[in-house]
């Protein structure tokens, strides 16, 4: 188990601001969610958080100031599922998902019985076993997805971090995929960060979700408290209705100009 | 579970493990550099019966007799002329097609190649301007080290433009800084040649490469930096795999790719600093071989890199032997000799593959 606390956190790319003062927490064993408009830093600061972007303010995990942390050591506790992670054709699932376990292979080391042991599990987890052989590039997007978990997985990290910031994966995908972490978070002990494009599946997934807004933290809470009207009128300037039914939250576009006249 | 694990690798349906080179793969590559090895000693203008040069050879072996007759002048022939230019064919075509998989694997570019950051450009200026300025001219001891002092300053001098460009976008501002100090570094190599135009020959015969007077000097003079350089390489093999799926991918499984990125370029830089010292501008091998070797064997770095050794040595001994025979007592450039043949089966390889680059 696992916490993730950011405090102060700023990211500055390019002279230009992504994230300001973001501060967040994550509590052992809990998932929550990053919601916000395009742009607004929900992948930087899953960046931040496994040390792949220079921040300022604090980044803490388990308690321990990540900024002190060994690369290595740090990706014994984060593991992080990019939106589009660079997959190369001709590599092989297993050999991919064998990258998971360079955390503890020494540097000019090769993989143990133990390391092998950890992706032929990871494969098993996730029904790809049988493609452990084949060349990533002849996978379909869903089996790559499941791959790049795989990858996660056997990296034994506590912490999954889980970018679908932006609409990369039709809709099916990405149910399957927060799915599958769901099912896991059941399974092993998992603390989980994600950022989130689509606001009814953060609703029903996640514990609690975080509303980022221009580089800052503008609301956090349980979905119901921060997935409302006006929150998301005043920050993704959209009208949608929130409802709640017995499968838990339901966001939907509502087309409110044609109703005033305008748009027709 | 220990039957069934066991049944499954004696089933060969073991199929999670990390990439390794097959055994086939490593009697194969022995096999083709031994045969040319062979090929490259007993073929040349001078007849010397294979039978007794195998004798000679072996009389070199600890505990093994001399049992050959030939003569002192065929013995000079094989040991002092064939066999040195063989041994350093193999060591520069084996240098450059591994220095070039590290190259193409250290940019993920599969255009790389080991002249990419500018060894070339340096190493011809640092040549060009020992034969048109000083009196040693051609062939001088004084050429390979300014050659190998030129091709080492070009890189560090594009690594350090390209380090000032900005982190976050490093790979693409490392090519396009090597490409600029190319470009500079060739500007006042023209200018230089054309101001001393009575040594324009011997420049542009040493920028076509040469083995013509390769002797056991060269060889002892690049083994060190070849040797260090080539065994640094090899050591990051699976690492540079990691740094196939892109440095943000590679730093979240805690691996360092700025750090591995600079060690295997210098690595590389420094063995082919060494091979252009000892035999100018051999293009084509460092760019081509490894992706024979990806096409025939696998995508993974510890497959391309130690059979791109063999089979860069392999193939640059071939091309010198057909460079001193096909016109004979007249040389080909081996420059000329291995983008005339490489360029050919290279396209055959590509025609036929199955596999993806």
């Amino acid at each position: 188990m696992s916490t993730i606390e950011a405090r102060d956190v700023s990211v500055t790319l390019g002279g230009r601001r992504i994230l300001s003062d973001a501060s967040l927490s994550v509590a052992a064993g809990e998932w929550v969610g990053i919601i916000g408009p395009n742009g607004a830093g929900k992948t930087t600061l899953l960046r931040a958080i496994a040390g792949l972007v220079p921040h300022a303010g604090i980044v803490e995990l388990d308690g321990r100031n990540a900024g002190t942390l060994r690369p290595r050591d740090r990706a014994r506790c984060v593991a992080i599922v990019a939106q589009r992670p660079l997959l190369p054709d001709a590599m092989t699932v297993s050999e991919y998902v064998l990258l998971g376990r360079s955390p503890y292979v020494s540097y000019l080391g090769s993989e143990s019985r133990r390391d092998v042991e950890a992706v032929r599990a990871a494969l098993a987890r996730l029904g790809i076993a049988d493609f452990a052989d084949r060349p990533l590039g002849t996978l379909s997007g869903g089996e790559q997805q499941r791959a790049v978990l795989a990858r996660a997985l056997a990296q034994a990290a506590p912490t999954l971090l889980l970018d679908e910031g932006t609409s990369a994966l039709d809709v099916g995908a990405q149910q399957q995929v927060l799915e599958i972490v769901s099912d896991l978070r059941a399974e092993v002990e998992l603390t989980v960060l994600s950022a989130m494009h689509d606001l009814t599946l953060a609703g029903q997934f996640t514990d609690r979700v975080a509303l980022l807004s221009a580089g800052r933290v503008a609301a956090a809470g349980a979905p119901p408290d921060v997935i409302t009207e006006d929150l998301v009128r005043a920050h993704y300037g959209a009208d949608v209705r929130v409802s709640h039914g017995p499968d838990g939250l339901v966001v939907s576009p509502v087309r409110t100009r044609r109703r005033a006249g305008i748009g027709a | 579970m220990a039957v069934a694990s066991l049944r499954e690798r004696l089933l060969g349906a073991d199929r999670v493990r990390p990439a390794r080179l097959r055994l086939g793969w490593v009697a194969g590559g022995a096999a083709v550099l031994l045969a040319a090895v062979a090929l490259g000693v007993f073929i040349g203008p001078v007849g010397i019966s294979p039978a007794q040069a195998l004798r000679r050879l072996a009389g070199l072996l600890p505990f093994v007799d001399d049992t050959s007759t030939l003569s002192a002048q065929h013995e000079a022939i094989l040991l002092q002329l064939r066999l040195p230019r063989v041994i350093l064919a193999a060591m520069v075509g084996g240098t450059l097609a591994i220095s070039g998989a590290a190259y193409q694997g250290a940019f993920r570019n599969p255009l790389a190649d080991p002249y990419l950051l500018g060894a070339a450009a340096g190493a011809g200026l640092g040549a060009t301007i020992v034969i048109a300025y000083t009196n040693a001219g051609f062939g001088s001891d004084l050429m390979p080290v300014a050659a190998f002092a030129g091709a080492l300053a070009a890189v560090a001098l594009a690594y350090a433009v390209g380090r000032a460009g900005g982190t976050g976008r490093t790979v693409t501002s490392l090519v396009l800084a090597g490409i600029a100090i190319t470009s500079f570094l060739t500007a006042i190599q023209t200018y230089v040649q054309q101001r001393r135009s009575q040594t324009i020959r011997e420049v542009y015969g040493w920028i076509l490469g040469r083995l013509t007077t390769a002797g056991w000097d060269d060889v002892l003079l690049a083994l060190p930096y070849m040797a260090v350089g080539i065994a640094v390489i090899l050591m990051h093999r699976r690492l540079l795999d990691v740094l196939s799926v892109g440095d943000e991918e590679a730093s979240s499984v805690g691996v360092p790719a700025t750090r591995v990125r600079l060690i295997v370029v210098v690595a590389a830089s420094l063995a082919t600093a060494a091979a252009v010292a000892v035999s100018g501008l051999i293009g084509f091998v460092g760019l081509i071989v490894p992706h024979v070797v990806r096409l025939l064997a696998g995508s993974s770095y510890r497959v391309i890199l130690p059979l791109s050794l063999a089979f860069g040595g392999t193939f640059l001994i071939l091309c010198d032997l057909l460079g001193r025979t096909l016109i004979s007592p007249a040389e080909l450039p081996i420059g000329v000799v291995t983008a005339f043949f490489g360029a050919p089966f290279f396209a055959l390889v590509l025609r036929t593959s199955r596999r993806t680059l």
